[in-house]
């Protein structure tokens, strides 16, 4: 069942950022996002570390899509499809490491549903704060910029405390 | 790089190209990255409040029988209950810590699953161990989010300990006679009558002594006198078992110890003396002077195997040779047994032991044959062991010759069957000896 989720996933996320790039920017650019998904689907049993840099990959093709200008709705759906597959890539790998797993079914079934809502919720999110546009002067933007790094900062550091 | 550090600085790196380059749409990507690490945040497990108590019983017994002692090569069912008393945990994974040197034979000491407040996680699997002393002290616990995004780990104590002890070989009997016994009836013969079965002597009637000890014969040949049988007295007596545990002369090889051998022969040898009443003390000679006070009955049993489980060999420069051993740990006149694989050195000390009075018994495990075994089969290795057997022989041949009995033990043959056939030439001879007397 994960894998072939991982797989819908994957599947997703390659067609998002190839169609992105595809459409409106160079089919070649594509072929290297489906070649990607491949070399990460091939290597995922045999190289733990493989997910987390196509993951990378992705992530760095859709901020290169979004700054190049390309659809940005396709480049958030690209995102959101890499990061639920980056995330059962390192369930499946779990779940195949441990030799005993009680309710497995029960376990899987809530992490997908739990994956799913925070992947919708994501790109919901994304698609509201595309539309809703506020401008602001440069100062304000500066101030809320600095703002939002220092929010950010405080709240990583408080995960970092909390799981510590 | 953990997934939780890795995904904070691809976060970062996004919001800070996003406010460099002016460009709200990397903003925008950043959302979902959020939106995953806060619902992990909030379904992180907070304080952990978790209880576990672990029971061990025996392969074959019954769930509410459990054990602190099981035998060699019996495998041991563990269980561990892991109990919520907290809040409901979405994903909790167990990892029970073994103490070194147990194998898992059946299932796994590793389990994942959820966790609801107030239930009970159940981890059961068999081991088998080596002898020795086992203290399964505590489990690994880490409960995560659903993403195994942020973490929490605690160690629970949950403490047991096990005594893997020594296998015994039943051994039927092991004659002794030490010059000193005890007032308790037992196997020995005293030396002096009383009530026993072995014809001891006569002596003259005394009023009340039963008829059918009369000896009519006597009478027959003495006219109007009336004689009476004796019968030899027998009574316990005290032994002293003494296991050689100095590493130079326990040999290894191919993953086996001639040790191991021994501690199964004191094992033995002590359920014998115990079953026949003796009062039996021990003494494990070699890493340390490690004592078992003299005893007596199923207590003392417990004990000696008790100390046997957790022997081991040791290379301590005093104890390099016998010249220590303790002679005062053990009565006067009593019976020594001592196990060990012997050394030349070790010829005096005996000599010495048997010269204050004590009755000595060598059980030796044959060291030549066993490391012969291990030996390339070669002319060399043909011509060294031919060395060392004479040697041995030589060395066995004195320790005879000076009244100290010696049980010549080749470890690949059964241990009761050596003793019976070493022991029943003396046993004869003895009994010619006391019929003279």
């Amino acid at each position: 069942m994960t894998r072939w989720v991982f797989g819908v996933c994957l599947g997703f996320s390659v067609i998002a950022l190839g169609a992105g790039y595809g459409l409106t920017y160079d089919g070649r650019w594509s072929a290297l996002w489906l070649l990607l998904g491949v070399l990460w689907w091939l290597g995922r049993r045999r190289w733990r570390w493989v997910g987390s840099l196509a993951f990378l990959g992705y992530i760095g093709a859709a901020a290169g899509g979004v700054f190049i200008g390309l659809g940005e709705v396709w480049m958030l759906l690209g995102t959101v499809a890499a990061l639920a597959a980056w995330d059962l890539d390192h369930f499946a790998h779990r779940l195949q490491e441990i030799p005993r797993i009680e309710q497995q079914e029960a376990l899987v079934a809530s992490h997908l549903q739990r994956l799913a809502l925070v992947s919708g919720g994501g790109l919901l999110l994304g698609i509201g704060a595309r539309l809703v546009q506020v401008r602001f002067s440069l100062g304000a933007a500066v101030l809320l910029g600095l703002l939002a790094i220092l929010g950010l900062q405080q709240f990583l550091a408080m995960l970092r405390r909390e799981s510590d | 790089m953990s997934r939780r550090f890795f995904l904070e600085l691809l976060i970062y790196t996004l919001v800070l190209l996003g406010l460099g380059t002016l460009e709200g749409g990397l903003l925008i990507l950043v959302l979902p990255l959020l939106l995953y690490v806060m619902t992990a945040w909030l379904g992180a497990p907070s304080d952990l409040r978790l209880h576990a108590r672990r029971t061990l019983r025996r392969h074959d017994r019954e769930l509410a029988q459990t054990t602190e002692r099981v035998t060699e090569a019996l495998p041991v069912v563990v269980r561990l209950e892991i109990t919520n008393q907290g809040s409901a945990l979405s994903q909790v994974w167990v990892r029970d810590e073994l103490p070194a040197g147990m194998d898992v034979i059946d299932g796994t000491a590793e389990v994942m699953a959820p966790l609801g407040a107030g239930e009970t996680l159940t981890l059961s699997y068999t081991v088998r161990g080596p002898r020795g002393q086992f203290n399964f002290q505590t489990a690994s616990v880490t409960a995560t989010d659903l993403f195994g995004l942020v973490r929490r780990k605690q160690r629970l104590e949950a403490s047991a300990y096990l005594w893997v002890l020594p296998a015994i070989t039943r051994i039927k009997s092991v004659p002794i006679y030490p010059q000193q016994t005890h007032g308790f009836a037992g196997p020995i013969p005293s030396g002096a009558p009383g009530s026993g079965v072995d014809f001891y002597g006569v002596r003259e009637y005394h009023f009340g002594d039963p008829r059918h000890r009369i000896n009519w014969r006597m009478m027959a040949r003495h006219g109007d006198r009336l004689f009476t049988n004796q019968f030899e007295q027998e009574r316990i007596a005290d032994v002293g078992l003494i296991l050689d545990a100095r590493e130079q002369v326990n040999i290894r090889g191919a993953g086996e110890s001639l040790f191991e051998h021994s501690v199964r022969a004191t094992a033995s040898l002590a359920d014998v003396f115990l079953r026949q009443g003796h009062r039996v003390a021990l003494l494990n000679y070699g890493r340390a002077l490690e004592r078992t006070f003299p005893g007596y009955g199923k207590v003392q049993r417990q004990r000696i195997l008790q100390a046997l489980a957790g022997a081991g060999t040791g290379d301590s420069m005093v104890f390099e040779s016998f010249d220590y051993l303790p002679t005062r740990f053990f009565p006067a006149h009593s019976q020594l047994v001592i196990i060990s694989p012997l050394t030349p050195d070790d010829l005096k000390v005996l000599i010495r032991l048997r010269a204050h009075g004590y009755r000595l018994l060598v059980v030796s495990p044959d060291p030549v044959a066993f490391e012969t075994q291990f030996l390339p089969n070669d002319e060399a290795s043909a011509l060294a062991a031919r060395i060392g057997r004479i040697e041995r022989t030589l060395l066995l041949r004195q320790l005879r010759q000076y009244d100290i009995r010696v049980v010549d033990w080749a470890v690949d043959k059964a241990l009761d069957r050596v003793i019976h056939t070493s022991l029943a030439h003396t046993r004869r001879t003895t009994r010619i000896l006391r019929g003279i007397a």
